[in-house]
């Protein structure tokens, strides 16, 4: 059993490690697959993240992937956000705010792939232009 | 989950900073949930050692491999991670 443990941990901790929430797929399997109590996994979860991520941090500051400076604008955003979502998980029942969240998070996916595909297309063909531009103008000098 | 699109569309970071970032941004978060858990006594000593070990070495190659894979990639496993968490959410959690 140990050894597909640390299997669930090494496959979170490649995603952890890529800023994708290893979280995301390790409470299921472990609850899931491995037949976990959740209240443990979330637990294993929260702190396994701690000494993942601090590896992945050292390797991201390695390779100047950390940009520190852009996180302080959002600094106030992040806690008025954690306030307002603690007083909305007050007052809504636990079921609906997991179909909200879920429904969120789908939306966001899919606008996601789709932003990422169309805004890098268009700077693509901008790109392509540029280059077509400079061979044209070299053409005629 | 959020902060990786925050930081890619309104920070205007490359997709591969702001998944970087995006860890920097949640470590706190977790390491202060994480002494929560452990105070509470509410984790268990083997599962986390082993799921641990696993997590530490996984870490360092999702590390190397964000800094190898092409953006578009990135986001597209991202967004499918983010959909599934989602039905997860909607039908599992």
């Amino acid at each position: 059993m140990e050894i597909w443990y640390a299997v669930c941990g090494l496959f979170a901790g490649i995603l952890g490690g890529m800023g994708m929430g290893g979280g995301t797929v390790l409470i299921p399997l472990l609850t899931m697959v491995l037949g976990v109590e959740q209240i443990s996994a979330q637990a294993t979860n929260l702190i396994v993240f701690v000494p993942m991520s601090v590896v992945a941090l050292f390797l991201h500051f390695k390779n100047k992937l950390i940009d520190g400076s852009s996180l302080k604008p959002f600094v106030p955003l992040a806690v008025a956000g954690a306030i307002g979502g603690a007083l909305l998980a007050s007052r809504v029942k636990g079921g609906a705010l997991k179909i909200c969240f879920g429904v969120f998070l789908i939306a966001l996916g899919v606008l996601q792939a789709i932003l990422a595909y169309t805004v890098k297309e268009s700077k693509q063909k901008e790109k392509e232009g540029e280059k077509a531009n400079i061979q044209k103008k070299g053409e005629r000098a | 989950m959020l902060a990786v699109p925050t930081l890619y569309f309104v920070g205007k970071l490359s997709v591969q900073k702001a998944h970087a970032t995006a860890i920097l941004t949640v470590l706190p978060l977790c390491a202060v949930s994480a002494i929560c858990y452990f105070t509470a006594s509410a984790f268990d000593w083997h599962l986390t050692l082993w799921v641990g070990l696993g997590a530490v070495v996984g870490g360092a190659v999702g590390a190397l491999l964000l800094k190898r894979l092409p953006g578009k990639a990135i986001t597209l496993l991202f967004s499918a991670l983010m959909v599934g968490a989602g039905i997860y959410s909607i039908i599992g959690g």
